[in-house]
């Protein structure tokens, strides 16, 4: 097998598609200090917790971007037509507005991965389809019974596309037509981190020379009914009848719980050749891109201790070559879930001691809520923007930070600051954690 | 200097055998594992033949906190198991992070035992009761407090990223990673898993995939799209790749799992070796979502790029497991890829299907047929497609028809090609006790 190559991997473009509009709007809500969740309405009406941030991206607006004519919405889930919508955003900011017009040369030479939770369905089909094959009481006894003769009178409706866009590779199939990538391609699954984790496996495409150019990112369709009522039955929602603006409040001490919210975020990580030959300028170097498994201590509850984040946190910094003190900025995961938050806030502390107060540490789960799988690729977008414009946004609805956390910045309004050394931690309550380092071009 | 990886574990539950010596010897004897389904009564289904995994498969309650109770968990535990006895490693103390942090799984899942009858069976005992007429119109949302813990547990069984990080509890690794490129997925896990080892990421791996898709809605669902076979009087004879009377796959079910190491490793801890991973290669369609780009440009390309990566040419290759479904398009786009990377010396290469024995398993077909290979070469003996009856004149290869072939080779290719395009070949080599 041949060996890999020793070259840097560098950001080149980003994308966004979340509660707040695309990744411009939601840059300019998050510095406005103000949250996009909302009231559910409509037949999500009673779905808990009763607010979230759900998208407002049409098929209009995916045609609009570059590969997305191509497409076809009919064959798309919530997951794939968000991660779409940000590998479209992704290209257009990167200017490669035709992608399918590119030479065979550079379509081989270009991959994409894709980060999903689970390519999970509407429900209300679905429901429809156990309705009519089902002959159950299920509500009273949690036990239904399917009559195997009705199979197909349920499926009435159903058309194959039903089915074959559930299979959970189809986010990455449809950004790889989308991006004319016939290179390497893969979707990764799992919560939060798999946002950050397929910027690790970029850079282990571009070191091993299977491609030159990587499309790569993240979806999150938080506000899905299934999504909503698994993370219900976890306990982990925030509380019903709060105040929908205030109810995201990461790493707060008064935090009740999870608040769902929907998004996609993508980028276009290169080769230093593969930038030159287009004319394209980086924006960041991925100096570091680690993760790591720790199970959780039960079936719904978080680690034991804090001491994965911690170790974490110092691979990362060690593979990046960084002393803690050297950070300039820290995107945190900030679930919003109490007893996760206070964990990571404890890491924090351990890691960065006695650099706490230098420490910029931003978190944007109060903007838009928690995300899934793209939670943590949209930390990756929080941390190049701040390299961008130099400036770190307001906390938003963090008034009482975990102990740890007390020295921390409490700004309500943006401050400026040079960032050219940023990491975006994304913890999943599954176990996987994962960080990237990047730093400014 | 790239690290050398080798393959030292291998575990499969498949609906032949649930241990790689006896499921060998079922293929070397033509055997199919094809039956109509019992998981549940198929009678109206327009394919109701499946290769299920029929006996039972023994694992402990949970590891962790994870619930082992479903089918596609027990599958993925009782494989992995398999695989770690069969290397012989053992598990780092829960404080040794310095060895956890040189361990990975890489797992490729399908959907969940139960997929969408749980889903919506769960969704209805939230959202309220109701009967079977179809006429009636679907009932009201109710709200949360109607949840019940066993609902939650069937909605959970959707989210089969529970299974690599109880098979990273199971190894004691520190890096889990689980991932989907449809039927390519088991191949890709083994791709990804080389190149943590060649990269120096990790030391051991364990790679592999799980599918259980033999659900109520997911047969009718893939008939819809004109993938499955409807030869349901003729189980056995249902799937029969390179025929010209295929007429679609075999939906199949199970798991397989390989222990991958760097060399070193292997040896400095005396590991039986069974076969090195040469090469690994992928490519991507980038053109339809169900339908292989007709003139197998990228498999061709998946294919050249495995033979690349270690450093092989054509003629080096003494065998190739093919992807080989069953399906009209399948079957001769990958024959027509095969002769553009092999030219003249295709008409000669030896190439089967083993889904003509034991149907498709998916996520888990790519490894399961990686096992396959490793087992041809360590018993000189290359498996047949059976049930093949009839040329296709699109499909002209020497596909070791219905008979199993005694031949030594030290060199195989293994192809696995998936929906949306995805396409991954590797390149295995017999371990001879030194040098491949």
């Amino acid at each position: 097998m041949r060996a890999g190559r020793n070259i840097d991997a560098w950001v080149s473009s980003y994308g966004a598609v979340t509660g707040a509009g695309d990744e411009r709007a939601w840059r300019a809500r998050w510095l406005e200090g103000a949250s996009c969740v909302r009231a559910f309405e409509g037949p999500e009406e009673g779905l808990p917790p009763g607010y979230g941030a759900p998208v407002d991206f049409t098929a209009k607006d995916l045609r609009g971007l570059p590969g997305g004519r191509g497409l076809r919405p009919g064959t798309m889930t919530a997951s794939t037509f968000l991660s779409s919508g940000a590998v479209g955003r992704a290209l257009l900011n990167a200017e490669l507005l035709d992608p399918g017009a590119d030479s065979d040369e550079l379509a081989d030479r270009r991959g994409v991965y894709i980060g999903a939770y689970t390519n999970f369905p509407k429900l209300k089909k679905h429901v429809k389809l156990v309705h009519v094959m089902g002959n159950a009481d299920v509500g009273r006894s949690g036990h239904y019974v399917i009559d195997d003769h009705r199979i197909m009178a349920g499926m009435k409706g159903f058309t194959g596309f039903d089915f074959l866009k559930l299979m959970n590779n189809m986010p990455t199939a449809h950004a790889a037509i989308q991006a004319n990538a016939r290179g390497p391609a893969n979707t990764l699954l799992g919560h939060s981190s798999v946002g950050l984790q397929v910027v690790g496996k970029a850079w282990d495409a571009l070191q091993l020379g299977m491609a030159d150019q990587m499309v790569v990112g993240a979806s999150g369709p938080g506000t899905l009914e299934g999504l909503c009522l698994v993370h219900a039955s976890q306990d982990a929602l925030a509380a019903a009848g709060q105040s929908p603006e205030a109810a995201a409040r990461p790493l707060d001490q008064d935090a009740t719980g999870l608040v769902p919210g929907d998004a996609g975020a993508a980028f276009v990580i290169e080769t230093e050749q593969s930038m030159s030959a287009r004319d394209a300028s980086p924006l960041a170097r991925v100096a570091a891109a680690r993760d790591l498994f720790v199970a959780p201590a039960s079936a719904r509850g978080p680690w034991k201790d804090s001491t994965g984040v911690e170790r974490l946190l110092r691979a990362t910094l060690q593979d990046a070559g960084w002393e803690p003190e050297t950070l300039d900025y820290l995107v945190a995961a900030g679930v919003g879930v109490p007893a996760l938050d206070r964990l990571e806030a404890e890491a924090y502390a351990a890691v960065f001691g006695g650099s706490m107060d230098s420490l910029s540490i931003g978190v944007h789960t109060g903007v838009s809520g928690f995300t899934e799988a793209a939670h943590g690729a949209l930390g990756m977008v929080a941390a190049l923007q701040a390299m961008e414009d130099g400036r770190l946004p307001p906390q938003v609805n963090l008034e009482r930070p975990w102990g740890a956390l007390s020295a921390m910045t409490q700004h309500t309004s943006p401050i400026s600051r040079e960032v050219r050394r940023a990491l975006a931690v994304s913890l999943s309550p599954e176990g996987t954690l994962a960080a990237v380092a990047l730093e400014r071009a | 200097m790239s690290r050398r990886v080798v393959v030292t574990g291998m575990g499969t539950i498949t609906p032949h055998a649930d241990d790689v010596d006896s499921l060998f010897d079922q293929l070397r004897e033509g055997v199919s594992a094809v039956r109509r389904i019992s998981l549940f009564d198929p009678e109206v289904l327009p394919c109701q033949v499946a290769a299920e995994v029929r006996y039972p498969v023994e694992v402990p309650d949970s590891i962790g906190p994870y619930d082992l109770g479903s089918r596609a968990m027990r599958f993925a535990y009782g494989a992995a198991e398999r695989a770690l006895r069969d290397s012989a490693l053992t598990v780092p103390a829960a404080d040794d992070y310095a060895q956890r942090d040189r361990r990975a799984v890489q797992l490729s899942v399908g959907v969940g035992s139960t997929a969408m009858e749980a889903l919506g069976a769960t969704t209805l005992s939230v959202w309220g009761n109701s009967d079977s007429t179809d006429d009636r119109p679907l009932p009201e949302f109710r709200r949360a407090a109607a949840l019940e813990p066993q609902s939650s547990g069937r909605l959970e069984e959707w989210f089969l990223d529970q299974a690599a990080p109880a098979l990273g509890l199971l190894l004691g690794a520190e890096h889990v990673t689980t991932a989907a490129s449809a039927c390519a997925s088991g191949s890709h896990s083994l791709l990804d898993a080389a190149h943590a080892i060649r990269l120096g990421h990790a030391d051991v791996v364990l790679c592999g995939g799980v599918c259980t898709p033999i659900t109520r809605s997911m047969m009718p669902g893939f008939a819809m799209l004109s993938a499955l076979t409807s030869r349901n009087d003729d189980p056995a004879g249902a799937s029969r790749p390179f025929d010209r009377d295929r007429d679609g796959f075999i939906m199949a079910e199970g798991a397989s799992v390989l222990v991958l190491e760097s060399l070193e490793h292997a040896k400095e801890r005396g590991a039986r070796i069974h076969a090195e991973v040469l090469g690994v290669g992928i490519a991507t369609d980038s053109y339809r979502l169900t339908d292989p780009e007709p003139t197998g440009r990228g498999m061709a390309a998946a294919m050249r790029n495995a033979l690349a990566d270690a450093e092989q040419n054509p003629q080096d290759i003494g065998y190739v497991n093919a992807h080989g479904t069953s399906t009209k398009l399948n079957d001769a786009a990958e024959t027509l890829a095969i002769k553009q990377v092999f030219g003249d010396a295709a008409r000669t290469l030896p190439v089967s299907s083993s889904k003509s024995m034991f149907g498709h398993l998916i996520h888990a077909a790519g490894v399961t047929e990686g096992i396959v290979c490793i087992q041809a070469m360590k018993q000189g003996v290359l498996p047949p497609t059976i049930n093949y009856e009839n040329p296709d004149p699109d499909c002209d290869l020497d596909y070791i028809p219905n008979t199993a072939r005694e031949k030594k080779v030290g060199v195989v290719m293994n192809n696995s090609f998936g929906f949306g395009g995805q396409n991954v070949s590797v390149v295995l080599g017999a371990w001879e006790g030194g040098m491949s």
